[in-house]
């Protein structure tokens, strides 16, 4: 009976995302008739990259029933971080830096979180801080601008007519899906999220696959990060602010469940592709930025509200 | 047409792909206990749920006191006068017996309780049920069959006079469900009409008056307690006679597979050594709390042991995690499938290779073909009931839940596996079933250790048993020796022995 319902709830987020993208096309094309062009959608998608691959990483913790709260502030460090560095050293010490730092809090995060039992969000609010006082400490505040072109590029640049911050966003997405579906971490990531104490009893390794979800969305996050100062060409440690509950919101109405176990991350580009045209279409229909952000507090609580709703009415 | 409390016509409850109920009628009425009787899927609980008004039927119609009823939520059963007690409670642990008794209905004067008031009343009600509990006592400190009592209690002060109980032995010792009876017998003195599940059989007559029995949904038979049999309760259940309760096996007893040396933990298991030989069955019978699940536990790798060590086939083995105890043969069936043992929402494929993830995986890829291959295997091999390897767990009957788990160990390739509680919450048919697995794998060169509290399943499928008591073992009893006096004398110290 569960299954049942279970599935026509599937059925129903199925058909009701694309519809409801659909329908917000269609409100935004009549307020601005720019919307339906080709050159705003690689526009969006070039901007909402960033957005695209912290979800993905984002999709991975919440499937284990947690959430990671640090990737809004993972994105201002690399960025006076990354830009600093490839100043100095190149663009590609900037990336392997980009890397680095995204895996070394991700290890950190998951530690504390597994190992050490702290609270994942108690966790994420410290790491949230922690990684945007490291970015103004870094740059003192100020932006660093003069980043080589080679860097920059990767943020303004197109292959085969899409933006190549989207193409990397996209690759990565699609290689979170094949890790989730295909590899053995994968599997034991919907089990631990399904039920941590029965994987443990199976012989999973439970602390390795929670360490694993983070190390997964630190490293997206600083990519996040790398795109979108390839992007704007300059460091700027106010960047990504509030990125995380966006990409929160984008993975639970991609269907990702927040109390773990349920989750995809071809499902994931979904929910990017809804808060993307929201926050195009308002831009396009000269919303302000402040109330925008209004817009996106009561998305995220909805998007959560019919997760859990759905939930209750499963049982 | 006569008042019934209850009267329930031609319900039908329908899943899409499942008639969980058919075409059911029952009555209920005052003063009686009515037992509802049934293997599990039978359709026990989706009829107390459509009583409760958790489900609504598809079909038929209910009638309450002579009035067409038509439940909208569970408040609308609730204010029908029905209260349904659940195996798992639902009472505030960290608060007091008054208040729960009165939860969200605490007296009160513009919002500041009136505390004293709050403890006469719920001192009424519990002397109503000839209780003796202090209203101040913090839920949390009490047992299972205490609580069991206020939930009654807290029923009993809304002006319940339909009150569900489902399974509520089966957590209680015997002197506790006596206590419960008693209860039970005031309640229908005061013409409280009783809708009582369990499956346990040989209570039925003490405490049933009317029974009625429910098969795949369909209303088989209601019959009077002092009219029936053990034996015709059985057959109207399964629609079988079952004759090898417990089916004999042709396993020889070979050399020592596993054994466990002065296994200690922190504070709940003492010094315990046992052996297990290839083809054997070693039970372990103690009380609730005697440190059984916790030596399985121990010995597993799944909590820490302060001391002791364990030996394969001879050979000294460091088993430090669960992971360490699979790679070393080891399988372990918890006693509380769905909280350890299974990931409900996940597949039946997925349940049954999690185990063996490892085995089953080419360098980080996971084989998944071959997982599917091994899967389908054993859903044959055990007869899982399933519409498919996709099927949520969460959607299988216990037994089937319970085979699954068997095929997750069997994957793995466990050679020695505990069993803690195999039966618990699984009907009759299945019981069988899962025994005879059992003997299948000891056939195969496996052995067992059984922990049950059931003293028939632990006499009629252990070689030998061990006792337990506050962490030590206090006794072995060989297979000629089993009685169940012996026995029970054993696991409660008395000088009998």
């Amino acid at each position: 009976m569960k299954k049942i319902l279970g599935s026509q709830e599937i059925k129903l987020s199925n058909i009701l995302l694309p519809v409801a993208a659909l329908v917000l096309c269609v409100i935004f094309q009549i307020g601005n008739p720019n919307f339906f062009t080709f050159r705003n959608w690689t526009n969006m998608s070039r901007q909402q990259a960033s957005l695209l691959i912290a979800a993905t990483g984002q999709t991975f913790v919440i499937m284990t029933g947690c959430i990671d709260l640090s990737q809004g502030s993972m994105v201002g460090l690399i960025s006076v971080l990354s830009a600093d560095i490839a100043i100095r050293y190149g663009t590609g010490m900037a990336i392997l830096a980009t890397c680095l730092v995204g895996a070394v809090v991700g290890v950190g995060q998951g530690f504390l979180v597994a190992k050490i039992k702290i609270p994942a969000f108690i966790v994420g609010l410290g790491f949230m801080n922690i990684l945007r006082g490291a970015a103004y400490l870094y740059c003192n505040g100020m932006p660093i601008s003069g980043i080589p072109e080679s860097y920059s590029r990767l943020g303004s640049d197109s292959i085969l007519g899409l933006p190549i911050p989207f193409v990397i966003a996209f690759l990565f997405t699609i290689l979170g899906w094949a890790i989730l579906k295909f590899l053995t971490i994968g599997r034991n990531i919907y089990s631990v999220g399904g039920n941590e104490e029965a994987s443990r009893l199976a012989g999973i390794n439970v602390i390795g696959v929670r360490i694993f979800v983070y190390v997964v969305s630190g490293v997206l996050s600083a990519l996040a990060g790398f795109l979108q100062t390839a992007r704007v060409a300059v460091g700027q440690c106010t960047l990504g602010e509030g990125l995380q509950m966006q990409a929160i919101a984008a993975a639970v109405i991609g269907g990702t469940s927040m109390a773990g176990g349920q989750g995809n991350c071809l499902k994931t580009i979904l929910g990017v592709l809804v808060m993307a045209i929201i926050s195009n279409g308002l831009n396009l229909l000269r919303v302000s930025t402040y109330t925008q952000t209004v817009v996106n507090g009561v998305i995220i609580i909805l998007a959560v509200a019919f997760d859990v709703v759905g939930k209750k009415n499963r049982v | 047409m006569s008042e019934h409390l209850i009267e329930l016509q031609h319900i039908s409850k329908i899943f899409p792909g499942v008639r969980a109920l058919n075409d059911v009628n029952f009555t209920l009425e005052p003063g009686e206990v009515h037992v509802l009787l049934g293997e599990n899927g039978a359709g026990k609980s989706t009829l107390i749920k459509i009583l409760s008004g958790l489900y609504h039927a598809d079909e038929g119609e209910i009638w309450i006191r002579g009035e067409k009823k038509r439940f909208t939520g569970p408040k609308s059963a609730e204010d029908a006068g029905i209260a349904t007690i659940y195996q798992e409670l639902n009472l505030c642990e960290n608060m007091n017996v008054a208040e729960n008794i009165f939860l969200g209905r605490l007296p009160n004067k513009a919002g500041v309780v009136n505390q004293k008031l709050c403890h006469q009343m719920a001192r009424n009600v519990l002397d109503e049920l000839n209780l003796d509990y202090d209203t101040g006592s913090i839920v949390s400190e009490m047992g299972v069959a205490q609580k069991q009592m206020i939930e009654i209690a807290k029923s009993i002060s809304r002006d319940t006079q339909i009150l569900i109980l489902d399974e509520p032995t089966a957590v209680l010792t015997e002197k506790e469900i006596t206590e419960l009876f008693k209860v039970i017998h005031l309640l229908k003195e005061k013409g409280v009409g009783i809708i009582y599940i369990s499956h346990r059989l040989q209570e039925l007559h003490e405490i049933g008056d009317r029974i009625t029995v429910l098969r795949d949904g369909n209303y088989i038979a209601t019959v009077n307690v002092c009219e029936t049999s053990e034996d015709e309760l059985v057959a109207l259940m399964v629609g079988r006679e079952i004759k090898d309760k417990f089916p004999t096996r042709n396993s020889k007893i070979g050399d020592v597979l596993f054994r466990a040396e002065h296994i200690s933990t922190k504070d709940k298991v003492r010094d315990v050594t046992l052996e297990v030989h290839a083809g054997e069955i070693v039970g372990m019978a103690g009380l609730v709390g005697s440190g059984r699940t916790e030596f399985a536990r121990a010995v597993f790798g799944a909590d820490p042991r302060s001391g002791g060590k364990i030996y394969i086939n001879g050979e000294e083995v460091f088993i430090h995690s669960p992971l360490d105890a699979i790679e070393h043969g080891l399988g372990f069936v918890t006693e509380e499938r769905k909280k350890d043992g299974l990931v409900l929402i996940a597949s039946v494929c997925e349940n049954i290779s999690l185990a063996s993830r490892r085995q089953s995986s080419k360098g980080i890829f996971a084989d998944l073909k071959k997982q599917k291959e091994t899967a389908l295997k054993y859903v044959d091999k055990i007869r899982i009931k399933t519409p498919s390897l996709k099927q949520q767990v969460v959607n299988l009957s216990g037994g089937n839940q319970q085979k699954v788990i068997l095929a997750k160990w069997l994957s793995a390739n466990a050679k020695v596996i505990i069993f803690d509680e195999p039966t618990r919450g699984i009907d009759v048919g299945a019981k069988a079933e899962v025994y005879q697995l059992m003997n299948q794998l000891l056939e195969n060169g496996a052995g067992i250790i059984m922990i049950s509290s059931e003293l028939p399943e632990i006499m009629g499928m252990s070689d030998r048993i061990l006792v337990m008591r506050e962490g030590a073992l206090t006794g072995e009893i060989a297979k000629n020796e089993f009685e169940q006096k012996r026995i029970l004398s054993v696991m409660l110290d008395s000088d009998e022995n």
